[in-house]
């Protein structure tokens, strides 16, 4: 007998022995052919059809692990039609595989935060690596972990029990990162060699912050241009302190420079920077610019006197460093949002007589976070909803005296899928009130585009129909190529983990382009979901799970409030942290990371939806103490009998 | 493969599912646990079961080897800081498929256990209180010296390094003058057990096997991964296994092609060996090339009565004893498969007599496999951690080595005079004990007896992880390092010696090797700069042997059985604690 034989492979000629696979032959000559239900301790099963080849001269394609080599074979692992076949028969496997590769709290953060897995670091304790995880992501988890406005919580199954709240999952964000900040081993990433590269990040907020940390660690030099005399953006200057304390915002931008970062002051763009002066000295320059300019009421009189809008409001207490003195005042706070909420609860700080926030939709409706309006009336704060201003009032010295108002009611939904106010007729009524504070949305100010057109020349930087910067939606790219933005100034005012999540988007395609590599952003990956199924419902999870309630965070009393402490106060212990992971369902799979379903799924971009039709639903069996039995998850490759 | 047949396919088509067998729950299967169904899902869908979240989050890893079994074989655990998730097997040399061992996969969690001793425990008003390294070497040496040298004795177990092996009886020998050396983990049990990794079958061959012997009744629990091998050459390669057994009801029994019911191991061996010789069946070729003693031993066997061995050894009938005899003597590729844990050393004495008769070592696929209870079990005896037997598994009784060890030690003298430590125990005439890694209180099969012995000692001085039975009794605790964290070698039950790396820094002060290197100095002997240099010292001491000399086999009379075996999980706290946990859990299951 023969104890070689000659096959062509690829287009190769290699020597293959007598009695080996198709499998095996490519496998020693280094190609790689996926398979699944192919265990090399066992023999051959041919169940799962992924690692079929091309054989020369037959119709069909032939599953590689049990097809033997004979002599002349001309057998090819890779070309389009193989290709199709794979992706085929992984669409099938995974349309009957009822499971969730990630959890929805991490589906749904903008920036990706691996919550499962924070979560898992700090039921161990390890807070540092509970940061580190979460800090690949997301570089300022402290003040996240305050003012996130957390729809990783509105996600989070334990909504689904009868108890009826998610896990606190900032809470534990939260606590990890205050330990994390004052621990002797704090978490401080790894950065590369210097690539000598240099980056203009303009503005010091969320996004520029982000942008730094990500980029600095990649070796390449970023110099923040900041317009303002203090570092944190919206944090600092939006954000009151009784939310968000000004030393933790310090603390984290100077985890942004003490990697390499430089921060320089009250350099405006346009106007005391000129963008001649970065392009001479930048290899790219990052946009991060927010929307700075506060909208109006936008009705007769709103040019009164103590008409603020809201952010102007907190901004210029945070710059002065002066509070306004509310006594005995009545302040109006329009807008139903964040700001909104800042608005009202700093008035109620600064000692005004009486706060009203004016909404023109019902409590419902109010895109601010459930736990400020709760918290904003235990502070006095009273609400006017279904309410809109259609005037505001001058006194004869042109400051305000009243605001006049109409009752509204809901009408059919709008494109939002909110119901649409419409005003009652003759509801008119006013309300006396001394200032009024507009929280109803911000503009991006784009002031520099003739600076930087004027010395751009690869491009031109240009804004979009709804005055933000415009930017491939993928790349974060700007007309100009070595140009990138990210946060408020692409997508109008947003929350602080949007800004995030674009900095990391704007940070991978800078660094590409540094490096001169193709400006593209990360491919997909492929994930099931058992949403793709069929929707879960408190069924699923109801009698399946233990009742525990939410610890709650303990806050300041409600009659220690006037003053900017911080409210929220942090859990207390270890004890409660760890008592509020165990809250956890662990949506996640434990196999992320290993799973070869996932990983020939995403290299073949398998979808989950192609064969629609009937699957199959199991109770997951947890009844051995070592071994847990999943059905939902398997694809009867057998190897879990056969072996 | 693993021959449980715990799951199967219920139903078929799309109402297909993976499930225990016959419907059942899987604690109501034959399910062993070894957990070779989660090595093979390429999905979530078979996973550990775990008692922490386990994330996922991304992990370090560590290279080792599992330390539950005496097979060598390399696995990786899993970290993240030091808080251990997972292990796995790794293909490596002794581990070709890159399996792993039940005890190894799911018996990780002690790594993480925080009562963990970290700092020397002196025991004050039966109360520990943590002391310095300095004031605890200080107590070792005031006791050492205070007593005639003879009444302080050694103990190391065989979770070990072999460099702590041999520091620990060089400590002893030359440093406190004592020849009291021993483990007890193979104490009172004879000195049977020293030729059995000799020569045998590596377990990659175990798949060449033309017929397989397993000897013993809980084999498939006790070495789970060599249980695998072998019903995976069955399956795959349908090599008929029979099994020598003394109980009727092992699992084992309904996984086997044919089972030999016997009540004495010790006696049936020797009547197979007596049937063979009587009957002249011996491969006398392989004898006179490769034995010695032969016929002493011939003579003294025949001297025994064959019915009464017959009789005793409990065999339905001769005709099946016969049979046995001639299959494993005429079958080509016949291996012969046991462990220690359930035969005597006497036992193995006999069976490495048979091997010899038959012909059947040192060649591809034929002869025995033999099996040791824990990882570093070769070592103690290759280390010379016992009375008799210096480094290399050399005679203490010879001049010749006892010189060697004087020169290299730097010494004037050593003692040579040979008293087993075990009498002297449980005779009373020890004063100290010094045990490193080794929990005789926690493992004792009659526990109140080893009570007594350690009630009439003066001081008793432990080293260990974790506060054991033992170091309850004991006046000063040790903090002891684990293997990743010191790095050193084992020698596995094929005498494969297999060197690992450090791994994770230790936050103990001073790790183990280097509390014995401190003692070396306090008792004016040289230490050692790194651990390679020890090994070094060990292959130096080596018995030179003539150039292409064919090592030769000694055929060992033996005129009793000699089961003693008085501690279980190998005498280590680890073992029984996972051993405990796992009779616990599947208890529980059971109810």
């Amino acid at each position: 007998m023969n104890d070689s034989l000659n096959i062509l492979l690829n287009g190769k000629i290699v020597v293959g022995k007598p009695g080996e696979t198709i499998l095996e032959l490519a496998k020693r000559h280094g190609y790689h052919i996926p398979t699944l239900c192919n265990d090399p301790r066992l023999e051959p099963y041919s169940s799962c059809y992924v690692c079929v080849v091309e054989v020369e001269g037959l119709r069909g394609l032939l599953p590689s692990c049990s097809t033997k080599i004979i002599e002349g074979m001309k057998i090819d692992t890779e070309t389009n039609r193989v290709r199709k076949a794979r992706k085929a028969a992984l669409d099938l496997l995974v349309s009957n595989h009822y499971a969730d590769c990630v959890a929805p709290c991490k589906e749904t953060c903008p920036a990706g935060v691996d919550v499962q897995g924070y979560i898992s670091l700090i039921e161990k304790g390890l807070y540092n690596e509970a940061i580190g995880l979460i800090k690949e992501v997301n570089p300022l988890p402290a003040i996240c972990g305050r003012v996130c406005v957390r729809p990783c919580e509105a996600a989070c199954r334990r909504n689904q029990l009868d108890e009826g709240t998610g896990v606190g999952i900032d809470y534990l964000k939260r606590f990890a990162a205050d330990i994390d900040l004052e621990s002797k081993t704090r978490y401080i990433p790894k950065v590369a060699d210097p690539t000598g590269k240099k980056i203009a990040i303009i503005g010091a907020g969320p996004g520029g912050l982000s942008c730094a940390y990500f980029l600095q660690q990649k070796g390449h030099q970023c110099d923040i241009y900041e317009a303002s005399p203090l570092a944190g953006g919206w944090l600092r200057y939006g954000i009151p302190e009784y939310r968000l304390p000004n030393d933790i915002i310090q603390k984290e931008v100077d985890a942004v420079t003490e990697l390499g970062t430089r921060i320089f002051y009250n350099r405006k763009l346009g106007e005391s920077l000129n963008y001649f002066e970065l392009k001479e000295r930048y290899d790219s320059v990052i946009l991060t610019i927010g929307s700075q300019r506060g909208t109006l009421i936008g009705c007769e009189g709103d040019d009164a006197e103590n008409v603020f809008s809201g952010i102007d409001f907190l901004r210029n207490m945070e710059i002065t460093g002066q509070r306004y003195n509310f006594e005995g005042k009545t302040v109006a706070v329009v807008g139903g949002g964040n700001t909104a909420m800042d608005c009202c609860r700093t008035s109620k700080r600064c000692n005004a007589d009486k706060v009203y926030v004016i909404y023109r939709r019902t409590e419902n409706e109010m895109p601010a976070n459930p736990i400020e309006i709760h918290e904003s009336k235990l502070e006095g704060v009273e609400y006017l909803f279904l309410t809109n201003p259609t005037r505001v009032n001058k006194k004869e010295d042109g400051s305000v005296k009243s605001i006049t108002c109409l009752k509204m009611e809901l009408g059919a939904a709008d494109s939002s899928g909110r119901r649409r106010p419409i005003p009652i007729e003759g509801s008119a009524f006013d309300l006396e009130v001394d200032y009024i504070l507009a929280a109803i949305g911000q503009k991006t100010v784009v002031n520099f585009l003739d600076n930087v057109n004027q010395y751009a020349d690869n491009g031109e930087l240009k804004t979009n129909r709804w005055g933000d910067i415009d930017c491939d939606k993928y790349t974060l790219q700007t007309g100009i190529p070595s140009m990138f933005a990210a946060g408020d100034g692409v997508s109008g005012p947003a929350t602080i983990i949007e800004a995030i999540a674009q900095a990391k988007v704007a940070s991978l395609s800078c660094h590409q382009y540094l490096m001169a590599l193709p400006v593209k952003p990360l491919s997909k990956e492929f994930i099931s979901r058992k949403d793709n199924f069929r929707k879960l419902e408190k069924s699923d999870f109801v009698e399946r799970y233990q009742q525990q309630l939410r610890k709650e965070m303990p806050t300041l009393d409600a009659d220690q409030r006037i003053n900017f402490n911080e409210v929220e106060l942090g859990y207390e212990n270890e004890k409660i942290a760890l008592s509020e992971t165990q809250r956890c369902l662990e949506c996640g799979c434990t196999e992320y990371f290993s799973c070869d379903l996932k990983k020939y799924c995403t290299e073949y971009d398998a979808s989950q939806g192609k064969y629609n039709g009937d699957f199959k639903e199991y109770e997951v069996d947890f009844s051995h103490p070592y071994i847990e039995i999943d059905n939902n998850k398997c694809i009867l490759c057998s190897r879990c009998i056969r072996i | 493969m693993v021959g449980a047949n715990a799951l199967g396919l219920i139903n078929r088509g799309f109402e297909t599912y993976v499930a225990p067998s016959m419907g059942k729950s899987l604690d109501e299967t034959p399910c062993e646990s070894c957990g070779m169904c989660i090595s093979a899902c390429p999905t979530g869908a078979i996973t550990e079961n775990v008692s922490f979240k386990p994330g996922p989050v991304k992990l370090d890893t560590i290279k080792t080897i599992d330390t539950y079994g005496s097979e060598g074989f390399e696995i990786n655990l899993h970290h993240k800081a030091g808080f251990f998730m997972r292990a796995t097997g790794r293909e490596s040399e002794f581990n070709k498929d890159g399996n792993i061992s039940r005890q190894a996969k799911f018996g990780y969690q002690y790594l993480n256990d925080p009562s963990r001793i970290m700092k020397p425990l002196l025991k004050k008003n039966n109360k520990f209180e943590e002391i310095e390294f300095e004031q605890a070497y200080d107590i070792i040496v005031d006791r050492v010296k205070g007593v005639n040298p003879f009444e302080n004795a050694f103990f190391a177990g065989a979770r070990l390094t072999n460099e702590e092996l041999y520091m620990i009886q060089k400590l002893a020998r030359a440093g406190a003058k004592t020849n009291n050396v021993n483990t007890f983990h193979y104490m009172g049990r004879g000195i049977g057990y020293g030729q059995n990794s000799m020569a045998n079958v590596p377990f990659n061959d175990i798949r060449k096997a033309s017929r397989i012997f397993i000897m013993g009744s809980t084999l498939h629990m006790d070495h789970p991964l060599v249980n695998h091998m072998i019903f995976s050459a069955r399956n795959r390669f349908k090599v008929p296994v029979e099994l020598v057994t003394s109980n009727e009801d092992s699992d084992l029994n309904h996984k086997v092609d044919k089972v030999h019911g016997v009540k004495s191991y010790y006696d049936f061996i020797k009547a197979v060996n007596y049937f063979l010789l009587s009957s002249g069946l011996q491969n006398q070729m392989f004898i006179n090339d490769r034995s010695i003693d032969f016929e002493t031993y011939k003579s003294q066997l025949m001297e025994e009565d064959f019915d009464e061995l017959f009789e005793k050894s409990g065999v339905c009938c001769i005709d099946e004893l016969a049979q046995f005899a001639k299959d494993f003597n005429n079958e080509t590729n016949a291996i012969l498969i046991f462990s220690e844990k359930e035969l005597s050393s006497n036992v193995c004495f006999e069976l490495f007599n048979l091997a010899v008769i038959t012909g059947k070592l040192g060649k591809t696929a034929q002869g025995l496999v033999s099996l040791k209870e824990k990882n570093n079990s070769q070592g103690i005896i290759d280390m010379g951690v016992c009375h008799k037997i210096a480094p290399g598994f050399q005679p203490w009784d010879d001049p010749q080595v006892v010189e060697k060890l004087k020169t290299k030690w730097k010494v004037d003298d050593i003692p040579t005079e040979i008293v087993s430590p075990y009498k002297l125990l449980i005779n009373h005439k020890l004063k100290n004990i010094f045990i490193f890694g080794e929990d005789p209180m926690g493992c004792a099969i009659k526990p109140d007896e080893v009570k007594g012995w350690f009630e009439h000692l003066d001081f008793i001085m432990v080293q260990d992880y974790f506060m054991t039975e033992t170091a309850k009794m004991a006046d000063l605790i040790m903090p002891a390092s684990l293997p990743f964290e010191i790095g050193g070698s084992f020698t596995n039950t094929q005498k494969n010696i297999q060197k690992f790396d450090k791994d994770i820094d230790s936050a103990m002060e001073r790790t183990s090797p280097q509390q014995l290197d401190d003692l070396m100095i306090k008792f004016g002997l040289k230490n050692y700069h790194d651990l390679d240099e020890i090994l070094w010292e060990v292959f130096t001491l080596l018995p030179q042997s003539g150039a292409g000399g064919m090592q030769k086999f000694k055929l060992h009379y033996t005129g009793h059985e000699n089961y003693n075996r008085m501690f279980n999980h190998g005498c280590d706290i680890v073992n029984k604690r996972f051993g405990d946990e796992f009779e616990q859990n599947l208890k529980v299951r059971k109810q």
